[in-house]
């Protein structure tokens, strides 16, 4: 609970007109994309960094908990008031400061939403390549603090990859700059990056200086589809093998196939047990030479369908099972529970093997599609959760997923981050003194435990 | 070293894995920067249990602990300031694995950065940072101070391609960060808080990178310019032009001059000389490329324009850049490397700057460096035996670092803070900053027995150098 005295300040910091704090409003600021619901006390739209420094000194003396947040579209509950208190909704805050084409850089703030960045770069021949899902209603900020992915991570990495600076508001109410307007720094440790992905847990970031890369002048996309998963996955490891880093190579599997072909009457070969979506980008000889190794690969690799698409519109055309797959998959059950694990490549016929058996095992639909190219599989488990035996028999999928991703090597999140809904399974991946030290990073930047509480640490 | 102690490390890593020898101290006193001070002792590690334990004796005996890959360093982050141990890291140099389906490479820290490359290469496929050093420097090194080189502007430094680390904690406990995917959020970055950390928190010993297929063809080209800010005006327009060089290098006059001196490449004494190489797989792709580029030259007013049509005169170009570090090294007793690094903008601005700085202070200043990621190497040549120029070059590098920071940049690109700018770190860090570096530095080495006395993160300003 925030006190009364202390609503009464934040009131004055941001103004009246700014503050929210009747019940009935309240509620959209307590849920998020995974459609969990927690009542924050109080919601604050500040309009600059200053007054996130004052409601943060505030915080930090009279102890309420202080959750920061952008669109709201996060997939692991990051920004869930768990403990109620003030959500910051950075909303206010979405400028863009600077587009530097000189410097390749942009300034920005927070709450600008990542699709407006990407058209108001594009504007000037210049690219920002992370790609969430998401993009057209996620803020900049927001993919920050979870260091957001999307499908063209294979090629070009994550936000992680394109945060230069950072202004950041530390719970103590002090305010830094971290990182550099410039391509290199190595002055000091990387808070940059110490902060990107630390879920808001650390600090409220105020302002992002991302770097650009020109535009690419061309680009082709392709389908192909297989057999079987095995069939697919070999053929993405002998694209790579041949030296081609596509810019996207996602994958699809029989259920999901299944599933778009009967949603959107799709032609799809009947007999596909998997579908890979290829692009290139470059300039225009390469992408020409691209294709055609591609194309090679896809026949010796055992495709049963290849496609080429010759203009946008076929691109486009292609595309349309990848972009509808996720809502199509209700047509299975009527609720989902998707994951994002990753493992490495070389290791994901052998997933797909494990998820046949935990499906047949706890006879439930498992849906998988997501990015082969970086090994990041989105699980989806299918069911009614309404049904008690579905929903136990799902945590006991999710918990056995997860041994199995880790006993490959991999992470049990690759985009989403761990928020709330994968906290009670972090300590399967993070050694101990890796928690431990963790947990001491977080005090040190947050001694009181106010910002974003009970997120990530489970406990 | 104290009896007791001394019989301790021999226990742990061997008679022949333990000296105190005068040569070798002397020699581990050292790296590349002007610093120097002796070690107590030095020892070779050859597992990570090894490094547990040494790391558990001297945190419970207080004792500093350096660890070293191959002393290439230049701004004195291997050199043993405090004394104490030296632990070097070169006998493991084992690669562990390369696994081309899951594009990555797992190494001990010892392995050298050519070897790796050398293992890669019937693989088609590359580690790209490609530092100076690379012939000599390890892996492990590169990791601690984040190196970067002369692929900078393509394709980044090594904290982009760091997936994961074996790390053991100053307090002896092992740990492992990251994973083996491509991504991963689960946590907090401890991965990329580890990569550039100098030593300073933990000592790496398995690094799992991430590879990138190696391209086939390449085309270069180059450019003179009696005017700096066409130079600057040229970079610009070829880095926002779409097309990213694989390499774009700049060569000042002094640097010209100096190469000249020494060898008989003949280079023109101009300005500033641009050197581009564009690369990807077939001739055609790279020709197109490097084309363009020489487009932006010829509309900068560029003097002389001329692409490399043989591979003599290919090999010619990059033996000129890549000479300057030790032409200049040997024309006057002593000199600092800087590394100073601004927005590609300001790059005009920083040479003009560094003119200015070594008129002013009397000292001769050799510039050459990255163009394309705005890093610049400013090589302060003087006499060390005499105490009036080695007060011109301190007060030359007080100027360029003001210089580089009121120029929006950084002091350091990719050499490091080390000793070398380690009273300078107030500069570019607001004291909040400093705070927090030193509370994390607290956190996981409590007793500053962890490289102590690099970074400035000791709360004496000014102590060092």
């Amino acid at each position: 609970m925030i006190p009364e005295a202390a609503l009464k300040k934040i009131s004055d910091i941001v103004g009246a007109d700014h503050l929210l704090d009747d019940r009935e409003n309240l509620a959209e600021y307590g849920t998020d994309a995974t459609k969990l619901e927690f009542m924050p006390d109080a919601v604050a739209f500040p309009g600059k960094s200053e007054e996130i420094s004052k409601i943060l000194c505030l915080a930090t003396e009279s102890g309420f908990p202080v959750v920061p947040r952008g669109a709201g579209s996060g997939m692991s509950g990051g920004a869930l008031p768990v403990k109620g208190g003030l959500v910051i909704s950075m909303n206010r805050l979405d400028s863009i400061l600077l587009i530097d084409q000189d410097n390749l850089i942009a300034r920005v703030e927070p709450g600008v939403i990542t699709a407006h960045l990407q058209e108001a770069v594009e504007k000037v021949g210049l690219f920002y390549p992370p790609d969430p899902a998401s993009l057209n209603i996620s803020t900049i900020g927001g993919n920050v603090a979870e260091c957001a992915g999307g499908l063209r991570a294979v090629k070009y990495g994550v936000t992680r990859d394109y945060v230069l600076g950072l202004e950041v508001v530390l719970p103590t109410g002090e305010i830094i700059d971290a990182g550099v307007e410039t391509m290199k720094g190595v002055a000091g440790y990387d808070l940059t990056r110490l902060i990107t992905g630390s879920e808001g847990t650390l600090a409220v970031i105020t302002a992002i200086t991302l770097r650009l890369i020109p535009k690419p002048e061309a680009k082709r996309t392709m389908i192909a589809f297989f057999p079987d998963v095995s069939s697919a996955v070999q053929t993405v490891s002998d694209i790579i093998r041949n030296r081609i880093i596509p810019t996207i190579l996602e994958f699809l599997d029989r259920l999901c196939i299944n599933c778009v072909r009967e949603e959107l009457g799709l032609s799809m070969p009947e007999k596909a047990g998997a579908m890979l979506l290829i692009e290139v980008d470059g300039d225009e000889e390469l992408v020409a030479r691209e294709v055609k190794i591609i194309r090679e690969v896809c026949n010796l690799g055992g495709t049963i369908k290849f496609e080429a698409a010759s203009g946008n519109e076929e691109a486009e055309r292609l595309w349309e099972a990848r972009r509808n797959v996720s809502p199509s998959l209700f047509k299975l059950r009527p609720h989902k529970i998707s994951e994002d694990i990753v493992v490495p490549r070389s290791r994901m016929a052998e997933l797909a093997n494990s998820l046949d058996e935990l499906a047949r095992r706890y006879d439930l639909p498992i849906a998988a599609f997501g990015h082969a190219g970086d090994g990041n599989i989105h699980v989806n488990i299918m069911l009614n959760k309404e049904n008690p035996g579905q929903l136990n028999n799902a945590k006991t999928v999710v918990k056995e997923l997860f041994k199995k991703v880790i006993d490959m090597g991999g992470t049990i999140t690759g985009e989403h981050g761990i928020g709330i809904t994968k906290a009670p399974y972090l300590e399967m991946e993070i050694p101990r003194a890796g928690l431990d030290l963790m947990t001491r990073i977080k005090k040190a930047f947050d001694p009181k435990g106010i910002l974003n509480p009970g997120k990530i640490f489970f406990k | 070293m104290n009896k007791k102690i001394k019989q301790a490390l021999i226990e742990i890593v061997g008679e022949e894995n333990y000296t105190d020898s005068l040569i070798d101290m002397v020699s581990f006193s050292y790296d590349a920067s002007e610093h120097s001070h002796r070690p107590a002792c030095a020892v070779w590690a050859e597992t990570a249990d090894q490094v547990s334990e040494i790391l558990k004796l001297s945190n419970r005996e207080r004792i500093p602990v350096i660890p070293r890959g191959a002393g290439t360093g230049l701004s004195g982050m291997a050199v043993p300031i405090e004394g104490g141990i030296v632990l070097d890291l070169s006998r493991m140099n084992r690669i562990v694995k390369i696994s081309i389906e899951d594009r990555l490479a797992v190494v001990q820290p010892g392995v050298v950065y050519a070897d790796l490359e050398k293992a890669l290469a019937p693989f088609g496929f590359l580690f790209p940072p490609d530092p100076a050093s690379g012939t000599v420097s390890t892996l492990g090194g590169n990791v601690a101070t984040n190196a970067g080189g002369l692929k900078g502007a393509k394709y980044g430094t090594t904290k982009d391609y760091v997936l994961g680390l074996q790390v053991v904690l100053p307090d002896g406990r092992i740990m492992r960060t990251g994973s083996k995917t491509m991504k991963s959020v689960s946590g907090y970055d401890m991965t990329k808080l580890f990569v550039g950390s100098e030593g300073t928190l933990g000592v790496v010993t398995e690094i799992i990178l991430k590879i990138n297929p190696k391209p086939t063809a390449t085309s270069t080209a180059l450019a003179t310019f009696d005017s700096l800010e066409d130079t600057g005006r040229a970079i610009n327009q070829i880095m926002h032009s779409g097309i990213i060089p694989s390499a774009l290098e700049i060569l000042g006059r002094e640097t010209l001059a100096a190469i000249n001196q020494n060898t008989d490449l003949n280079l023109p004494e101009v300005e500033a000389m641009l050197l581009a190489e564009t690369d990807g797989y077939t001739q055609e792709e790279t020709d197109y490329q490097i084309k363009k580029v020489i487009q932006n030259f010829e509309e900068n007013n560029a003097k002389e324009v001329k692409q490399a049509r043989t591979d003599k005169e290919v090999k010619d170009l990059w033996a000129a850049r890549k000479s300057a570090y030790a032409v200049l090294a040997r024309i006057k007793t002593h000199f600092v490397l800087e590394d100073v690094t601004v927005p590609m903008t300001k790059i005009a601005e920083l040479l003009k700057g560094i003119q200015a700085i070594s008129e002013k202070r009397h000292i001769r200043i050799a510039t050459y460096g990255h163009a394309g990621d705005g890093n610049l190497h400013p090589q302060i040549l003087y006499n060390g035996y005499d105490p009036e120029q080695v007060k011109r070059m301190e007060e030359a590098s007080a100027d360029l670092f003001k210089l580089a920071i009121d120029l929006d940049g950084t002091l350091t690109g990719e050499h490091g803070i080390g000793l070398s700018k380690a009273s300078f770190m107030t500069l570019e860090h607001d004291p909040v900053a400093m705070d927090v570096m030193r509370h994390i530095k607290k956190m996981f080495d409590p007793n500053n027995i962890l490289n102590p006395g690099k970074m400035g993160l000791e709360a004496a300003p000014g102590a060092v150098r």
